[in-house]
């Protein structure tokens, strides 16, 4: 694919995004304004799984772990030490999902392929039932709940609709800092790295540590998802950490493709959109209308929609020499 | 010291049901390289078409059977419709199969219902039998003899068989088995079926012990998972040698340890994964 | 000056012994070329020396250091090198990136996370200029996996020569290279800095005997001769193995 800078139109429509993003929701009804706070919040965590996965390779049933314990640890600091600011839950959900990478990296990062899938498969059960176990500390099966929106320090009181502009900051931050981390020379080694880690070694290459400084940066972004995730349901539960939740946003990036850097969001988007369709004709059957998208995505529409959309857009360009 | 004998016996009829579900993930992934993430569901898809058959008056040996071939033939259908685009593709493949947990998981509960039921036992095999001072469910002694014959038939299989040969050698190389004269597509479906059936039968099988609900999908799955890990894939011992190990160490942990069983589970999982990642007994794994 | 130095270097793999006590100097400037039959043991070699194998004894020295112990990556940063028999690239990626990966992973780069990978414009003249040498700069954001099997090769080669190391191990480096495209490669590896040492394996005789200053002949995991390329050529031994009992053929004209 040819590197040049980026076209008039993509730089049209960006703005066109922006512009929807920040002037549209005020008149969106409550539920659509949520829709998109889900999407922004899933967007970031499956942006930061698809960094271990689409771009170093790591493929983790296990990535909830680090979603869940950036909740849980925010809500813990919040119900109960009583810390109710927004910024202190936030360090310590980065702080707890650090630590959570440092364990699963060491532990995880000695076996590869199938194995690793394994190992990050049951370092996230563990997890789980831990979280069960708590009772006293993280509410057991029940969770922690009643959690209030955040208080940012800013002197009013948060609602609805100021709380999907702080998540549209964050969203924006964190996606704006992936951007840059996968373009660096550091997002090209790990590339390398899943493309060939033999051939990286013998290029110099200490490939543990990529892999490593991989998932701890993928962690602390789940991380942020996982604490915003909190305040937008209001409670965290075991099911934050569960398999599900962790096979749910491998679907994500999936679906919206690994091969794209943006495919992640599209994903979550997909995903977030046919949830609400689903719930309106048949909230039953959502999962297997969910699975029978993933399947017709892994079998016919391979690489994700992301990419073949940017194909199709490549193919009118050149067809039509728009710039 | 009854109390020692009960509980073994607990875990090694437990482990036997393990076994079975575990000896047909191990066929698949030992032999094709997939890790079939659906088979929880083939469990709990077992299970319930034995349960609602044998409600229908057909006889517990017909209807372990049928459930079995059942899920068999839906396992065919999946190797040949879906997993067989995928071929050497095994991130595909096994996120392929995670898509049909959800369906299969949902489809489950849409017929069923989301209720738990307990399996009966056949009626020759109901109550009790009096062994030296206690008295021990018969069909769990049952369950222990059903496993240890299906091992021995699979042993059979793998050691005395040609296609035994062929499922040792690790042949999931289409190229290598066809210019060997061996019919590929034929094979892979084989154990495709069989892999599927007796995750199907140790679903029926297992009613009248675990019990069933659709969340045993996952559940069972992951249970099984660590089985064959901990066991070794490559040998159906590995996976027997496993299962009794896990269904012991449940079984104890249970009754002394309630609130640590799974817990401890998965961390001897974890341990086995970093120390000897093919298993106590297994062999390299095509993946 | 002694670059490379290998002492009883012993490999066996299950009961089959691979390397039977294998010792070897390459001096700084030399070209050693390790020839043998087909399973003589050449690729394994060089995987126990660029240290993706570790020999059952032995020791190996690059400028006098015992390096023996030390990963695959450290040993490339003490100056060792190597390419592939079987073409490894990064497919995935634009043969520029290809090039750019090997120069990184030299320079303070290699841990920046937050800069573009494209800025840095040292790097990315270095690589064209690479990619010029061997003829594929009009190809250069071309993905990998899109060219051919010559030109991949040659990627492949130029990804060692990027790393500038001080001991170059090449394994089969003509292996599907037209004779036009291997007189290329020769006249490549002889423009290397003249302080190189180079270690190389090939079935090629042409380019075995116009590059080697130095022959060494494996057979079965021994080095059962060594000489300069006209020593080589004379040896009864070396004939008998390449060309069975034949003595009255020349190896070459």
């Amino acid at each position: 694919m040819e590197i040049r800078h980026k076209p008039f139109t993509v730089y049209g429509a960006y703005l066109l995004l922006a512009a929807l993003c920040l002037f549209l929701p005020p008149f969106l009804p409550d539920y659509a304004q949520s829709m998109i706070v889900k999407v922004f919040i899933y967007g970031i965590f499956a942006l930061s799984l698809n960094l271990l996965f689409g771009y170093t390779g790591l493929f983790s049933l296990g990535h909830a772990a680090f979603f869940g314990v950036g909740a849980y640890t925010a809500a813990i600091l919040i119900s109960r030490l009583g810390i109710e600011s927004f910024w202190p839950g936030l360090a310590a959900s980065l702080i707890g999902a650090a630590i959570c990478a440092v364990c699963f990296g060491i532990v995880a990062l000695q076996v590869s392929g199938i194995y690793f899938l394994l190992v990050t498969l049951a370092m996230g059960q563990l997890l789980y039932s831990a979280a069960i176990k708590l009772r006293s500390l993280a509410g057991g099966s029940n969770g922690i709940v009643a959690i209030p929106y955040p208080n940012i320090g800013l002197g009013f009181t948060m609602t609805p609709g100021s709380f999907y502009y702080l998540v549209l900051v964050f969203f924006v931050v964190c996606v704006f800092l992936l951007y840059r981390v996968v373009n660096s020379p550091f997002g090209q080694i790990l590339q390398g790295i899943r493309g060939d880690e033999r051939r990286m070694r013998a290029l110099g290459y200490n490939t543990w540590r990529y892999k490593f400084t991989s998932v701890i940066i993928g962690a602390l972004f789940a991380g942020v998802a996982g604490d915003l995730s909190m305040y937008q349901n209001g409670f965290v539960g075991p099911g934050h950490l569960d398999v599900l939740t962790s096979t749910s946003v491998m679907l994500m990036v999936i679906l919206g493709s690994d091969r794209v850097f943006w495919g992640p969001i599209l994903g979550a988007a997909l995903v977030v959109f046919l949830e609400y369709f689903a719930s309106l004709y048949t909230p039953e059957r959502w999962p297997m209308i969910l699975g029978g998208a993933f399947l017709l995505s892994v079998t016919f529409l391979r690489g994700g929609a992301a990419l073949h959309l940017v194909r199709l857009w490549e193919r009118l360009r050149k067809r039509h020499g728009i710039a | 010291m009854m109390g020692i004998a009960v509980n073994m016996l607990n875990g090694v009829s437990y482990g036997m049901i393990l076994f079975i579900i575990a000896s047909g993930l191990s066929l698949i992934f030992g032999v094709m390289g997939v890790l079939n993430l659906a088979h929880g569901a083939f469990f709990v898809l077992g299970a319930y078409i034995g349960l609602t058959l044998a409600g229908k008056g057909w006889g517990f040996v017909l209807a372990a059977l049928a459930a079995g071939a059942a899920v068999g033939l839906l396992g065919l259908v999946l190797e040949r419709v879906f997993l067989g685009r995928l071929y050497k593709q095994v991130n595909e493949q096994v996120l392929l199969t995670l898509g049909l947990v959800y369906i299969y998981w949902n489809a489950i509960l849409w017929i069923w219902g989301p209720k738990s039921h307990i399996g009966k036992a056949p009626l020759a095999l109901q109550g009790d039998i009096v062994l030296t001072s206690f008295s021990y469910p018969l069909y769990r002694l049952w369950i222990i003899l059903i496993g240890l014959a299906i091992f021995a038939g699979l042993w059979f299989l793998e050691e005395r068989t040609r296609i035994g040969a062929i499922m040792r050698a690790g042949m999931d190389d289409k190229q290598m088995t066809t210019g060997l004269g061996i019919n590929y597509p034929l094979f892979s479906s084989f154990v495709f079926f069989l892999g599927a059936f007796l995750g199907g039968l140790a679903g029926f099988l297992g009613t009248p012990i675990l019990g069933i609900q659709p969340g045993l999908s996952m559940d069972i799955l992951l249970i099984a998972i660590i089985v064959i890990v901990v066991g070794g894939v490559g040998h159906v011992a590995g996976a027997l040698l496993g299962a009794l190990l896990i269904g012991v160490v449940d079984a104890f942990g249970k009754a002394y340890f309630p609130d640590f069983a799974l817990f401890t589970v998965y961390l001897a999982m974890i341990v086995i994964l970093l120390s000897k990642p093919s298993g106590l007994l297994g062999r390299r794994v095509n993946s | 000056m002694e670059s490379l130095r290998i002492d009883g270097l012993r490999k066996s793999f299950g009961g089959l012994n691979i390397l039977g006590g294998i010792s070897l100097t390459v001096d700084a400037g030399e070209y050693v070329a390790v020839i043998g039959p087909n399973g003589a043991g050449k690729t394994t070699l060089l995987n126990v020396i660029i240290g993706e194998l570790s020999a059952d004894s032995g020791r190996i020295y690059l400028f006098g250091k015992d390096i023996t112990a030390m990963p695959t990556y450290h040993r490339i940063h003490a100056g060792l090198g190597r390419s592939f028999q079987i073409t490894r690239l990064f497919y995935d990626l634009s043969l520029l990136d290809n090039i750019a990966l090997a120069l990184h992973a030299s320079r303070p780069s290699r841990h920046a996370i937050f800069r573009r990978a494209k800025s840095y414009m040292g790097v990315v003249e270095e690589a064209e200029a690479l990619l010029r040498a061997v003829g594929l700069w009009e190809k250069k954001d071309w993905l990998a996996a899109s060219v051919s099997y010559g030109e991949q090769r040659k990627v492949e080669i130029s990804l060692a020569l990027a790393l500038k190391p001080k001991v170059l191990l090449l394994d089969e480096p003509t292996v599907g290279l037209a004779p036009g495209e291997s007189a290329d490669f020769v006249a490549m590896v002889k423009a290397l800095a003249a302080d190189t040492a180079v270690l190389f394996t090939d079935h090629d005789m042409d380019v075995v005997f116009s590059l080697a200053t130095r022959v060494a002949v494996l057979y079965f995991g021994e080095l059962v001769a060594e000489g300069s390329p006209e020593e080589i050529q004379r040896n009864e031994k070396v004939r008998e193995i390449y060309l069975g009992a034949k003595k009255n053929v020349r190896l070459r004209a």
